[in-house]
């Protein structure tokens, strides 16, 4: 018997003192024991995932992520963008395309009377300001920040302070992820879903990313058109997100584990490893967005041309006007937003109507369906079901939240 | 000496920062906005969210301002001053984008830009500088470390 079986054998007849009576008497050889001081990056560390401490902080993170996003997004879109367009292109536009009546004029440069971009309608004058003017710069400094924050190593203190909200709705705290992911673009975020535990919980959280979270792009625009009600927009759809997880993961039979988290030191962020996530994100996002975004535009305006618009107008005027009180033009907007949610929200500065309706139809449009991409998106992993279930959800939501933000608004008299 | 004064001037600090917080939540509530040549304050929706922060920047820097001496009271303090310096970072980043476009040219004269810069100021901008004074607390820890 060589050496190795010996005292294999003899650990079969070790209980378990005697075994922790070797363990000390190896650490008592290898282990230099000393004092040991706290350092100060150390105690930080302790103190952003204590609640007490954490939720402040992560209160003051927030506000300066929306400051930054809201600063950045408003200079180049209402610094560059708004004159760009509306004093420069959209007129070159209307003087150099030929045929002001033809069915071209219309779908590439739009309404010949229109004095600003937002007001056109066109493939070449909306659909280019919207994507290019609006979106890009939301979509930076979205994703610049997030690229700071997840190489600091706050993101997964983030994650650990949102666990006990998250859990209460059958999710757990890096569910943050994902959210914060769509806050940026919902086809991330779904993807990001499947990072959950169990099945219960990644369609809870497709289902609920792709209802409640809005993406930049359309918190870009909703800033652009309504500045002072865009925040309390988003505080309510959050509220929606947390009530309907609650009743999901009542309803909804499944597993909610707990989990561990690996919380890394703080870091300072390389701007080489900010600056490759910030281009990947932003050329994928891109790749996505802009083709969605004409696309949009170019097939509102064959079915406006066609009449096709105003029938559905007369279609769902019912449900529009009486149950969540809104124009019946906003049906044109609704068709849009299945192309893209920020256009979507874009083309209802174009209709008139007051600012309570404009508040009710932007969370009709938030809440109504997914947008093609992250539609396309939640098929491919969740199936056919996921989609039929989601839609389940979409739709109560839809009539509950958006009839409900019409009563708010009344009562409040906006 | 230097701790105990520093103590003294972080507790006051502090509670002037809770102060002003729980003022810019009073305005947020009232709708009042504060206008003078120094000093301004609006009584928006942000106001309330930065008014709670500044509540418990306040109070981080008192608490932890009260025992400096210990690395731990010393990290409180500064998460305190960090939470302020996000408040006040957003605000110097919302003028200085507001300062760069023109009103009728692309970009704002220099005269434009540079008035983007005088008073009046947000309270956060007036106490801000005061709560630079953590870093010499820092350091030295970083020292004795």
């Amino acid at each position: 018997m060589n050496e190795k079986e010996n005292i294999q054998d003899k650990k079969q007849f070790l209980n378990t003192d005697e075994k922790w009576e070797i363990i000390d008497g190896i650490s008592e050889e290898v282990v230099t024991r000393g004092e040991r001081r706290h350092t100060l990056s150390e105690v930080l560390s302790d103190l952003t995932v204590k609640p007490l401490y954490g939720l402040p902080l992560a209160a003051a993170v927030l506000f300066g992520f929306w400051s930054f996003f809201g600063s950045f997004a408003g200079l180049f879109t209402d610094g560059f963008a708004v004159p760009a367009f509306d004093k420069h292109i959209l007129p070159w536009l209307q003087s150099i395309f030929p045929n002001e009546g033809s069915v071209l004029y219309w779908i590439f440069v739009g309404d010949p009377a229109a004095g600003t971009a937002f007001e056109a309608f066109g493939v070449l004058t909306t659909g280019l300001f919207v994507a290019v003017g609006v979106v890009l710069p939301a979509v930076i400094a979205f994703y610049f920040i997030l690229a700071i924050l997840e190489d600091s190593g706050y993101l997964p203190r983030l994650a650990v302070m949102m666990d006990t909200v998250f859990h209460r709705i059958g999710l757990h705290g890096f569910a943050i992820v994902p959210t914060i992911l769509s806050l940026g673009c919902n086809v991330p975020g779904v993807m990001a879903s499947r990072t959950l535990e169990t099945k219960k919980q990644r369609f809870m959280m497709m289902t609920l990313l792709s209802v409640f979270i809005p993406c930049g792009a359309q918190i870009g625009v909703m800033n652009a058109l309504i500045p002072q009600y865009a925040g309390l927009i988003i505080l309510y759809l959050f509220g929606g997100f947390f009530l309907t997880g609650a009743l999901m993961n009542i309803l909804i039979p499944g597993e909610s584990p707990e989990i561990l988290v690996d919380v890394p030191p703080f870091r300072t962020p390389m701007a080489s490893n900010v600056g490759s996530k910030l281009w990947t994100r932003v050329k994928s996002f891109f790749k996505i967005a802009i083709p969605f975004v004409l696309a949009g535009v170019l097939i509102i305006q064959v079915l406006y041309w066609f009449g096709i618009i105003n029938w559905l107008g007369t279609v769902f005027e019912p449900l529009l006007t009486t149950w969540f009180g809104v124009p019946a033009e906003t049906s044109g907007p609704l068709v849009a937003g299945f192309m893209r949610k920020g256009l979507a929200v874009g083309l209802l500065g174009g209709i008139e109507m007051s600012t309570g309706q404009l508040i009710t139809s932007i969370v009709i449009i938030s809440l109504y369906f997914p947008c093609l991409a992250t539609f396309i998106m939640l098929l491919k992993e969740g199936g056919i079901k996921t989609i039929l279930k989601s839609l389940v959800v979409l739709t109560g939501s839809v009539f509950l939240y958006g009839g409900l933000m019409r009563v708010i608004v009344n009562l409040v008299g906006i | 000496m230097r701790y105990k004064i520093g103590s003294i001037y972080f507790i006051i600090l502090g509670m002037i920062i809770s102060i002003l917080g729980v003022t810019y939540i009073a305005l947020a509530f009232t709708g009042i906005d504060i206008s003078t040549n120094y000093l301004v304050v609006k009584g928006s929706l942000w106001s309330t969210w930065k008014g709670i922060i500044l509540v418990f920047s306040g109070i981080f820097i008192s608490i932890g301002g009260s025992d400096l001496k210990n690395i731990h009271g010393l990290g409180k303090a500064l998460l305190g001053s960090i939470t302020l310096w996000i408040v006040t970072g957003a605000n110097l980043f919302g003028r200085i984008t507001a300062s760069i476009p023109g009103e009728e040219s692309w970009f704002s004269s220099l005269e434009g830009f540079l008035s983007s810069y005088g008073p009046p100021f947000e309270p956060v901008l007036w106490v801000f500088p005061f709560s630079l004074a953590i870093l010499y607390f820092v350091t030295r820890a970083g020292e004795q470390n």
